[in-house]
């Protein structure tokens, strides 16, 4: 098996793992990345077959300790109306709203089903590109109700900001699916505010691989390529608790397993199903807001003897823990999306589709093209919604091309 | 936090809303309520506004005039299309021009999910005690079905007011044609709307309506918040509520489609299909609509609505919803018996196993 190494940055000391199979060959500990990198791979005995970096720590500290050095984000809500009381006007989270600068409200939005709820007031969208223009602010976010079924609203306020203001970096919540204009909004802000630190992260790490090509963990405790990371870096946010999961069942040689982690001092139960982290959009640990894109679900509850799976108990470092996970990691993909159907066989074509997709993402990835399978897929009838109305979940990983 | 039996609360704070939402969760399963949003806005307004007063309707006047609240629709529709924040309001107000009637009070439709919420917020806004009472003591899919319905009460005049400032408003003589006009127009006003609706007196829900129903709300998310462990969770609850656990075991199918559609009613048959750990090592089945509908143990009916059901997410040791359900996922299945109203003949037919095709007389009746 080839050598395969995972970084672990932080905002104090970083962490590097060599891992061939199940072996961890080489630990290495440091703060600057790019000797940290050197050292790793001179200290395996052959060249890497890959690198993953997990920026998920300094992406967090970035967010929560030194937010004022982020992007001021302009955020623009695309609904039928602008909110009548000043707490539904912000983001219920303070994590997620000091990072805007100014908020806007352009008339428009679609329902759940793409229909169009209000045409978009183009003439309010006028207003705003000025108003944004005269200001210094150029990282936008865009949410609009819903552009996961029909984005176009979204795309046509991107565009007119664009063409006002081509410096702009516009970020747009269609791009990242899932539910509920709360943790979309967080997941665009956010997206957006990380655009410029990302790309300084990235440029650093860069310089220091010197060349070798690594990859980036995701959240779900897959992996994307350096170049979406830098247009998307939100997905980056929370990869290490999914990759502590994966490095304790890799190193425990259980694909399937209940990991309980116990190096600290509340010890956190989560579960890996075929390898991989079982994931779900939810509040990120350490931020406490709710994003879209899927994390690993630790708890503290002491429910490590219920199960019928296998228990890997990993006290383990943390750190090295989550070098591990990011060294056994693979390109992945995720989509949790709202569809309709009226028969048995719409339902399997709407899931095909949602694979097919998924499958397409992940090889865009970076996964061998062919090597793509779907290691999970879901769907239930959503509640108190027209009959037919199903959500599908489809996860999708793949290997690494060589 | 501590445990403490709040009883017929007299007010209710800022600091309360997390526990009534949880235990909206519990008593209405259907769908993870879009918790930030509709929160963190009730929290504030009831920081702006002080607390809340919670009333039993025996203990106002008879003649105090009280209308339902509720949020008619899909949770997952209100989740990508939150509120602009004065649509429960202005419903209230547009039912107000319509009977000539002022509200002295408000009350949930149903105490559960999101409608254990609104009314909360539209009591703040209004300025008007909350009645601590509901129709349905967990959630039907139809707007007749209610204790209220059943003590010759009627759903309308109603008015609906959704996202878009659109109001709609209805009169029907018979109430099964007041949730078909209603559906379809929540769908155009965006999947979800504010509803006012039933609009009667105090006097009337002290004979009709379920009484204590948002307070035991209170209680019970307080338990679900205090408690992560399964087993100690599952213990609490069932000495509050009265629920039993039928089985623990791990999601093995869902299936769509699974019995015939009734387009009257909202969300196709599904089914969940659960192997259970230990015990007997059964098979269990779940019917679904917009709620569990019945659980089958081994092919014999165990369960069946009007009880309540719900799943626990064995892991987190919260409430499973249903519209988060996985195969893999490790879950409890719980049943609780929902109020005695339900039981009778004509509380069975409007809402018991038949109703939902499942022609098999009601576990608690044999």
């Amino acid at each position: 098996m080839a050598v395969r190494i995972g970084v672990s940055l932080g905002p104090g000391r970083s962490r590097a793992a060599a891992v061939r199979d199940r072996a961890v060959l080489a630990i290495a500990t440091g703060t600057d990345p790019a000797k940290l990198l050197a050292e790793i791979v001179r200290a395996g005995p052959e060249p890497p077959r890959g690198i993953v970096l997990d920026l998920s720590g300094l992406l967090a500290d970035r967010v929560l300790n030194r937010h004022d050095e982020l992007a001021p984000v302009v955020t623009i809500r695309v609904v039928p109306r602008a909110a009548s009381d000043p707490a539904l006007a912000r983001h219920p989270d303070d994590v997620i709203e000091r990072l805007v600068a100014h908020r806007h409200t352009v008339p428009g939005g679609h329902d759940l089903f793409g229909n169009e709820l209000r045409p978009l007031d183009r003439a309010t969208l006028r207003l705003v590109c000025k108003e944004i223009e005269q200001g210094p602010a150029r990282d936008i976010a865009i949410v609009a109700a819903g552009s996961p079924a029909q984005p176009r609203h979204e795309r046509e306020v991107a565009d007119a900001l664009q063409s006002a203001m081509p410096d702009a970096r516009i970020s747009a919540a269609h791009e990242f699916g899932g539910h509920g204009l709360a943790a979309r909004e967080a997941t665009v802000v956010l997206n957006a505010a990380l655009a410029g630190a990302a790309g300084r992260i990235l440029d650093a790490c860069e310089r220091g691989a010197r060349g070798i090509p690594f990859q980036v963990s995701r959240g779900d405790g897959g992996w994307v390529s350096p170049a979406r990371l830098r247009t998307l870096p939100v997905l980056g946010i929370g990869a290490a608790g999914a990759l502590r999961l994966q490095g304790a069942a890799h190193l425990a040689g259980a694909g399937d397993c209940r990991v309980l982690l116990d190096s600290g001092p509340h010890p956190m139960v989560g579960d890996v199903r075929h390898g991989l982290a079982v994931v779900r959009p939810q509040a990120v640990a350490g931020l406490g807001t709710v994003l879209v894109t899927p994390t690993a679900t630790l708890t503290r509850a002491d429910t490590s003897r219920v199960g019928d799976v296998a228990l890997v108990k990993a006290d383990d470092d943390a750190g090295e823990l989550t070098c591990v996970g990011a060294a056994a990691s693979r390109p992945t993909a995720w989509l949790d999306e709202i569809a309709f159907i009226e028969s048995t066989a719409e339902l399997e074509r709407v899931r095909r589709d949602a694979q097919a997709r998924a499958t397409a993402i992940a090889t865009a990835n970076g996964a061998t093209p062919g090597s793509a399978a779907v290691v999970e897929v879901s769907t239930v009838a959503v509640p108190y919604s027209p009959s037919g109305t199903v959500r599908v979940r489809v996860r999708v990983a793949g290997e690494a091309e060589a | 936090m501590t445990t403490r039996y709040i009883g017929a609360a007299t007010t209710i704070r800022a600091d309360d809303v997390p526990a009534l939402y949880e235990g909206g969760k519990f008593y209405s399963p259907a769908v993870a309520p879009e918790r930030t949003t509709l929160l963190s806005w009730t929290e504030s307004l009831l920081e702006r506004n002080g607390p809340v007063t919670l009333v039993r309707p025996d203990a106002v006047a008879p003649e105090t005039r009280c209308v339902a609240i509720c949020v008619i629709g899909s949770g997952a529709a209100l989740a990508d299309l939150p509120p602009s924040g004065d649509e429960f309001a202005l419903a209230v107000r547009e039912l107000e021009r319509l009977t000539r009637h002022r509200f002295d009070a408000v009350y949930p439709l149903a105490a559960a999910t999101v409608s254990g919420i609104a009314p909360l917020a539209a009591a703040s806004q209004l300025d008007v005690p909350l009645i601590d009472a509901d129709g349905m003591g967990r959630t039907f899919a139809l707007i007749h079905h209610t204790a209220m319905h059943l003590g010759g009460l009627s759903p309308t005049p109603l008015v609906i007011r959704g996202v878009t400032g659109e109001n709609v408003a209805i009169t029907v003589p018979g109430p099964a044609r007041a949730d078909t006009l209603l559906r379809s127009n929540v769908d155009v006003l965006g999947g979800w709307a504010a509803l006012a609706a039933y609009p009667t007196t105090a006097g009337d829900l002290r004979r009709a309506a379920l009484t204590g129903t948002v307070s035991r709300l209170i209680n019970v998310g307080r338990l679900l918040l205090e408690s992560s462990d399964p087993d100690v969770l599952v213990a609490r609850l069932a000495a509050v509520t009265g629920c039993r656990r039928i089985g623990r075991g791990r999601i093995v199918e869902l299936e769509h489609l699974s019995r015939p559609t009734d387009f009257t009613i909202p969300t196709h048959p599904s089914s969940v299909v659960i192997d259970e750990i230990g015990g007997q090592g059964r098979q269990l089945r779940l019917e679904l609509r917009s709620e569990v509908v019945a659980v089958f143990a081994d092919g014999a009916l165990a369960a069946a609505a009007p009880d309540l059901i719900c799943l626990v997410d064995v892991l987190h040791g919260e409430v499973s919803t249903l519209d988060s359900l996985e195969p893999g996922d490790l879950v409890d299945v719980l049943v609780m018996p929902a109020d005695a109203v339900w039981y009778s003949a004509e509380g069975l037919a409007m809402v018991g196993p038949a109703s939902h095709g499942i022609p098999l007389e009601h576990p608690r009746h044999r």
